[in-house]
C-alpha cells in the first residue's frame, strides 16, 4: 500500500505507522537529506494562515516536492502526493 | 475572508446541527470502529502525563484491574462545536489545553491548512489505524494532545513561530488472562506560538519534532 508523502509540519514529511521498517533506512542518504531539506523551506515558507510567501515559492516548493515524490519511487518507496497546501 | 456568526446565528446552526444528528442517529463525522461486544480490550497510557484512556472516559492513575474511568473526566468533543466547524465556522474553540510551552492553546476548527479540520482531513485515518478498539478517533485524539502538550518529551521551536511537541503513548491489551503492552507510538502536535492555537496533530513511531 502506498504511503502519503505529504507536508505534515514536522521534520519528516511520512506519517510512519505500524510494524514496517523506517522509510529513512530504505533510502539514500541523500534523498533522505533532501526530504529533510524541502520540510525545512516549507516550514520557512508556507504559514498556515497565510500560505506561501509568494506564489513564485509556491510553484517552487511545489515542483520540488513533485520531484521527490519520483525519487521516492525509484528508490522503492511507492507513494502518494497531497498537495493539501495549495 | 472568515465568516463570524452572530450569537443568534450560533444558536440556528447548533439547532440545525442537533436535527441532523437526531435525524441521522449519529454524528456523521465521527466513526465508530466495529468491536464485537462494543466492550473496550485496550487502554492508553501517557506515562508523562499520567492520565489514561480506554475509549469512552480518563482515569489518572495507572490502573492495577481493568481502568475505572473518572465518569467526570471525559475527554469528549462537544458534537454541537463539531458539528458548527462542519458549517465552516472557522473560528469556533473546540477545546481550550493546557501547554508546558505556550501556555493556555486553543483547538479550533480551522480550515484545510490548520485545526480540527485538517487534522480530521488529513490525519483522522492514521488516528484510526493506531486505535482500532477505540470508539471515536477524535476523542482519543483529543486525548492525546491534552497529554503532549501537558508533559512532552521533546518540545522545539520551529520556523515560522511554531512549537513542535512530542510525548510516549503506550497502548495496553487485556483481553487475555495478563496485560500486555502492545506498542509504543509517538504522537506529534504543532502549536503556533503567536496565535496559541493547534495547527495539526497526528500519531507516528517516531517523534517528527527534530
Amino acid at each position: 500500500m502506498p504511503i502519503r508523502f505529504s507536508y505534515n509540519y514536522g521534520s519528516w514529511p511520512f506519517v510512519e505507522l505500524g510494524d514496517l521498517p523506517p522509510i529513512a533506512e530504505s533510502i539514500s542518504d541523500e534523498l533522505a537529506h533532501d526530504l529533510r531539506a524541502w520540510v525545512k523551506k516549507m516550514d520557512k515558507f508556507f504559514d498556515y494562515e497565510t500560505g506561501f510567501a509568494s506564489p513564485e515559492v509556491g510553484q517552487g516548493l511545489n515542483a520540488e516536492y513533485l520531484v521527490l515524490s519520483e525519487r521516492l519511487k525509484a528508490e522503492g518507496v511507492d507513494n502518494v502526493t497531497d498537495l493539501w497546501w495549495s | 475572508m472568515q465568516r463570524k456568526f452572530r450569537p443568534e446565528e450560533k444558536f440556528w446552526l447548533a439547532m440545525g446541527v442537533v436535527a441532523i444528528l437526531v435525524a441521522t442517529g449519529g454524528i456523521a463525522t465521527q466513526s465508530i470502529a466495529s468491536q464485537p461486544n462494543d466492550e473496550p480490550t485496550w487502554f492508553a497510557w501517557a506515562p508523562l502525563a499520567h492520565v489514561g484512556f480506554d475509549g469512552y472516559g480518563v482515569f489518572t492513575e495507572f490502573p492495577k484491574g481493568w481502568p475505572a474511568p473518572q465518569p467526570t473526566a471525559t475527554p469528549n468533543l462537544d458534537p454541537i462545536n463539531v458539528g458548527l466547524c462542519n458549517l465552516g465556522s472557522k473560528d469556533t474553540v473546540l477545546a481550550v489545553l493546557r501547554s508546558k510551552g505556550d501556555g493556555k492553546v486553543r483547538l479550533t476548527c480551522g480550515n484545510a491548512n490548520g485545526g480540527y479540520i485538517h487534522i480530521r482531513s488529513g490525519h483522522q485515518a492514521d488516528w484510526q489505524a493506531t486505535t482500532p478498539a477505540f470508539r471515536l478517533w477524535d476523542d482519543y485524539m483529543f486525548w492525546t494532545v491534552a497529554g503532549v502538550l501537558r508533559a512532552p518529551d521533546v518540545m522545539q521551536v520551529q520556523e515560522n513561530m511554531k512549537r513542535c511537541y512530542s510525548a510516549p503513548i503506550n497502548f495496553y491489551d487485556e483481553t487475555r488472562a495478563k496485560r500486555v503492552l502492545l506498542k509504543t507510538i509517538h504522537p506529534t502536535v504543532i502549536v503556533s506560538i503567536n496565535n496559541k492555537r493547534i495547527v495539526t496533530a497526528y500519531p507516528s513511531n517516531r517523534q517528527s519534532c527534530s
